[in-house]
């Protein structure tokens, strides 16, 4: 009987380390490669409020601010870093596959480019939107969009009320962030 | 015993390599484009649809909901369409798919495949698949590439009378013998 109990503790502690075991996650690949000079990391968070310039309800309101901030990782492959790009490509690939990731679309275009759209949580509320893109001429990149309990449809129904003016000077600031990375 | 045991894998083996789909086997292959919506993209979508004021994108909004699996694949050379044909040949018998009709002309064979649904312009999946012909005048063409077959296969509840909307949307080859497909149908 001791035996069998000792059997059974010894079987909830590997339980236990194997479900431990820290897979490597996206936000902990973007922390290692902070300082790869072959990658380009850019944060932006995001102020969404001036956008609009009349009265949004409380849902909306709650949507604007559920969105925090976007992280763009980049690679640019170069000609002598073949070896690092399929490398970095096969990392980013596994991390990606994991299950907590769930595809939403798979798009590629023979040799050329290939791509995913992700997401993280459920379908009505996000933690995190991902897109992925991959040519084997530039590199590739992946896109997050974090937040918490982000609503898709409600986020769609903002996004018909922003105002565009204010939306293009916006974006031309955060665009203006990465301008020159693509000489 | 050992025999059933035997057999048995061996039938376990075949049910599980049948599974794979084309599109996964292909899915990182170069010889071929492809496109592939999860069932969870379509369920987004389906949610969205209830904030849509516009009656004609809310109608559009629950069409494309009501299906659930959405995928295509274009291939470029002649093996992998040799493969999509005989994929879609084990899958007719597999499924017990039923012919809707086969356009022939002069750029490409289509075909289209469908498993019955609740009633007769609903199916419930649907196989087209075009071929071109070799040596044809009018190659057909997706970024400068030369297509040799297209494979796109929808799963849901889908309506024919609705789904011709969605293939003239996206500009695919085959949309317009969909499109007749319906009216035959129809009928």
């Amino acid at each position: 009987m001791k035996n069998k109990s000792s059997l059974w503790i010894c079987l909830l502690i590997g339980i236990v380390v194997v479900s431990c075991d820290k897979k490597p996650s996206l936000q902990s690949y973007y922390v290692d490669k902070m300082d790869d000079s072959s990658f380009l990391i850019v944060n932006l968070p995001l102020q969404l409020d001036s956008l609009f310039s009349y009265d949004l309800s409380s849902k909306e309101q709650q949507a604007l601010n559920s969105i925090d901030k976007l992280n763009l990782l980049f690679f640019r492959s170069k000609k002598d870093q073949e070896e690092k790009y399929q490398n970095e490509l096969t990392k980013i690939s596994t991390i990606l596959s994991q299950d907590k990731y769930q595809p939403l679309m798979d798009f590629k275009s023979f040799d050329k480019a290939q791509g995913s759209f992700l997401f993280e949580g459920d379908t009505d509320k996000v933690e995190e939107g991902i897109i992925f893109l991959n040519s084997a001429k530039m590199g590739f990149g992946v896109l997050r969009i974090i937040g918490s309990d982000m609503d898709p449809g409600v986020i769609m129904s903002l996004a018909k009320k922003a105002n565009p003016d204010q939306m293009k000077k916006q974006f031309g600031s955060s665009v203006g962030v990465l301008d020159g990375i693509f000489d | 015993m050992k025999n059933i045991t035997f057999i048995l894998i061996a039938l376990f083996s075949t049910l599980v390599m049948s599974g794979q789909s084309i599109f996964e086997r292909y899915a990182n292959s170069d010889d071929v484009s492809l496109v592939s919506i999860s069932p969870k993209m379509f369920k987004m979508l389906g949610q969205m649809s209830i904030n849509f004021d516009d009656p004609e994108a809310k109608e559009y909004m629950e069409m494309v909901s009501s299906i659930n699996n959405f995928k295509v694949l274009i291939s470029g050379n002649i093996e992998v369409s040799d493969e999509m044909l005989k994929w879609v040949k084990q899958q007719i018998s597999l499924e017990d798919l039923e012919e809707l009709m086969t356009v022939k002309d002069q750029e490409a064979d289509v075909s289209f495949y469908v498993k019955s649904g609740k009633s007769d312009d609903h199916v419930e999946k649907l196989l087209m698949f075009v071929t071109e012909h070799s040596g044809g005048k009018n190659n057909l063409e997706i970024n400068g590439r030369n297509i040799e077959a297209v494979l796109l296969l929808l799963e849901g509840d889908i309506d024919l009378n609705k789904i011709s909307k969605l293939t003239d949307q996206m500009n695919l080859p085959g949309g317009k013998q969909l499109k007749k497909a319906q009216q035959k149908k129809a009928l």
